[in-house]
């Protein structure tokens, strides 16, 4: 038993509690009120979980996963607009949506292009030949789509008829550029502004990339005719026939005729 | 009160006695620490508020205090954020979250000189780094302006804390382990987890581009989620029922709350970048999770309310009760508008408006502040040895931050709301959405000017505790208690 100490009427605090009394002999007057009067420590209850809740949260979760499905952009890390359903068709990034080049080729134009060709393609009279329309954008007539390729690649300088006017200027070479840009630029200005062409693709600006390699000038339209006129549209070849002076093409048709066949081979 | 113990009742009677004094043992042992924390807590809560104030009359009047760079918006503002997130929040949810560490392990504390090291780290940390931003030494990243060698001490303080915790869980006493434990450890654990990662790829070896803002908002959103939302549901999850003397209303809603938390709670960060440049599945992860948050935060809700439920007339008796249910309120309210906006088409409309900031005051203040000061009405008395001064100033405490935030939240949601309508509206020029906000804002000030009030209030009725201004009382000082007026049903 411990003494009644008079000064233990009013204990100071908690730890005025004498830890050295014998456990069994436990004075709880020693203990500060408010330890005194609290209640026993936060026990468990076991009420069942509610049935209307397990269900509601059974549909959030399927929720949850429509959603995923839908507004993830098939979990690709270059997917950005939530809107854009990638998922499906093919295995994930398989099916990527090629870049349209009427969207693209219009941009890499607008930066590259319009300051001379300008944003309607008309170019500027007597200075800057026009792009609708012309012959040397459709590949009609001599004008292979080999020669549009090389011009862009390598340049033109010197005298150049288009839609019968001559312009004498200098246009540089683009071949800064990638060959799926030039691509996309070609294929836009081909089937802009009431044109219309068969698309050039890389694969056939990277081909003639290296079989002009060694090309250091820029191409005259002299040097462009000495060059036989390729359609990408199939394999066939024109002689250069232009002002009418030349050898007529070994197709045996008029190479007129090649640009509206969109594909077909003019010598078959 | 007997009636929960199944023993004889003799051995009921000792078993009664023994854990008393088991509870005196250990609340003796917390005095130092808890009072450490809960003292800085209280001066960074009104520097913080002082900061805010300030902050919020330079929306009022834009030329306030404008010739001297120190107190200019720009740093005024983070000095407000990170004074009370650091300073105060976490400082209130350490002294909190140790007492029920010890009184849950049912062991005395050990090791309080970690404790008391990582307080003085702690403060030390908290005052140079609000030093730091008011320099003009702030790191232009939300949540984390602190300079590097505050956050660096404010690293050391809480793994100090951290391996403390970790300890007094091992030594813990057998048997049941109640749900407030396993949110105290995840929290102590988790926090550390957070504020290195973050810092470490924010401020000491920066990741490139776009991963910042990612990394920041994961930061931010789970500084609320995995460390102060936890603490403030442990302190829930032991408060109502200890003061009701009931028990928590089930087990398995417990179970279910706490790791639906943990499992969602981490993902919802990215809602903050909704219309950002990032790869869409991560917003759309966070979307999902976000609207997950649903589960716990239900879970919790009906937990606590069927645990009070019946027993609301306590409210009118018990502070630490009225600030806790008030606070356990909240919560839900501003978890579920948390969910709905992170929703895209709403978030369209609050993203970048005053909304968010009072959002952000309802999940902080009226959630997490009024839980603490409820624990700090119920841990103090019980570890200094002395009951509250005043029922008046307490009542005055509870209604001055009640009305406060609620008027905050209030004002800033409508204000928040016309403002982002006015944005969508190409045709409203962005000098007349501003026009838009001003009354809200003055409203704003009003509702500051409130919790300021309050604020003092509390920090006058700590001060006459922690001195022990007054005569010894044997009564707890409970509303009405004043007014000659006894509970009801209520002993505490």
């Amino acid at each position: 038993m411990m003494s009644q100490d008079p000064n233990k009427t009013q204990p100071e605090a908690p730890d005025t509690f004498q830890m050295d009394m014998e456990r069994d002999d436990i004075n709880v007057r020693d203990v500060h009120g408010a330890i005194l009067r609290e209640k026993d420590d936060p026990r468990d209850g076991y009420e069942p979980i509610p049935l209307w809740m397990v269900s509601i949260f059974m549909a959030l979760v399927f929720w949850g996963g429509a959603y995923l499905a839908f507004f993830s952009g098939g979990f690709q890390a270059d997917v950005f607009d939530p809107s854009q359903v990638a998922w499906g068709a093919g295995a994930g990034g398989a099916e990527k949506a090629a870049p349209d080049p009427m969207v693209v080729g219009k941009k890499l134009f607008t930066a590259n292009c319009v300051a001379c060709h300008q944003a309607t393609g008309q170019g500027v009279a007597g200075q800057f030949p026009p792009l609708a329309g012309s012959e040397w954008v459709v590949g009609s007539d001599w004008h292979g789509d080999n020669h549009l390729v090389k011009l862009v690649l390598h340049g033109l300088q010197g005298p150049v008829q288009v839609e019968g006017t001559t312009y004498n200027g200098a246009m540089p070479p683009w071949k800064q550029l990638k060959d799926e840009q030039i691509a996309m630029i070609l294929t836009y200005i081909r089937n802009e502004w009431g044109n219309s062409a068969p698309p050039i693709t890389a694969e056939q600006v990277a081909k003639i990339r290296e079989e002009t390699a060694s090309q250091t000038e820029p191409f005259t339209q002299a040097q462009l005719k000495a060059i036989p006129a390729v359609h990408f549209g199939g394999s066939a070849e024109s002689a250069p026939p232009a002002d009418g002076t030349d050898a007529p093409p070994e197709g045996g048709e008029p190479p007129a005729d090649a640009p509206a066949a969109t594909g077909t081979p003019t010598g078959v | 009160m007997s009636a929960t113990l199944t023993m004889k009742p003799e051995a009921t009677a000792e078993a009664e006695a023994r854990a008393k004094v088991e509870r005196a043992e250990i609340d003796a042992s917390t005095r130092l620490p808890v009072v450490l924390f809960y003292g800085s807590a209280v001066f960074w809560l009104l520097v913080g508020t002082l900061f805010a104030l300030l902050a919020s009359f330079k929306m009022n009047a834009p030329t306030f205090l404008d010739q001297w760079g120190w107190l200019t918006y720009g740093r005024v503002r983070p000095a407000h954020l990170n004074a009370v997130a650091y300073g105060w929040a976490s400082s209130a949810a350490i002294g909190t979250g140790l007492w029920l560490m010890a009184r849950l392990c049912r062991a005395p504390l050990r090791h309080s000189t970690l404790l008391i090291g990582a307080a003085i780290f702690w403060n030390l940390g908290v005052l140079l780094g609000t030093f730091g931003i008011l320099s003009g030494d702030g790191r232009s990243i939300e949540w984390l302006e602190f300079p590097n060698y505050a956050s660096g001490m404010l690293f050391v303080a809480y793994g100090l804390i951290a391996v403390w915790a970790v300890i007094m869980f091992r030594f813990r006493q057998p048997g049941h382990v109640y749900v407030s434990q396993w949110y105290l450890l995840a929290a102590f654990l988790w926090f550390p987890w957070l504020y290195s990662t973050a810092n470490l790829l924010l401020n000491f070896q920066p990741i490139q581009g776009g991963a910042q803002g990612a990394v920041n908002w994961w930061y931010g959103h789970n500084a609320l989620g995995l460390w102060f939302t936890p603490i403030g549901l442990a302190t829930a999850y032991y408060l109502i029922p200890k003061v009701l003397g009931r028990p928590i209303h089930s087990y398995y809603l417990s179970i279910l709350g706490f790791w639906s938390l943990a499992l969602f709670y981490s993902w919802n960060g990215m809602h903050h970048l909704i219309g950002g440049p990032f790869p869409a599945w991560m917003i759309s992860a966070s979307v999902v999770a976000s609207v997950m948050m649903f589960i716990p935060v239900v879970t919790t809700a009906i937990n606590h309310h069927m645990t009070v439920r019946g027993n609301f007339q306590a409210l009118k008796w018990s502070p630490t009760l009225r600030f806790t249910v008030f606070g356990a309120m909240c919560y839900t309210l501003s978890s579920v508008q948390g969910i709905f906006m992170a929703i895209p088409s709403l978030n369209v409309v609050t993203h970048f408006t005053h909304y968010t900031v009072g959002h952000a005051h309802l999940g902080l203040y009226a959630f997490f502040t009024m839980i603490m000061f409820g624990a700090m009405y119920y841990i103090l008395p019980r570890v200094v040895g002395w009951e509250w001064p005043s029922a008046r100033l307490i009542r005055w405490h509870f209604w001055l931050t009640a009305v406060g935030i609620g008027m905050m939240v209030v004002v800033l949601s409508i204000g928040g709301i016309l403002q982002g309508l006015a944005l969508l509206d190409p045709g409203v020029t962005f000098m007349v959405t501003l026009e838009y906000t001003k009354p809200w804002l003055f409203l704003r000030s009003v509702s500051g000017i409130l919790l300021t009030a309050g604020h003092i209030v509390f920090a006058v009725s700590f001060t006459m505790l922690l001195l022990r201004v007054g005569v010894r009382k044997t009564e707890p000082t409970l509303f009405g208690s004043d007014q000659g007026r006894k509970p009801e049903r209520l002993t505490v």
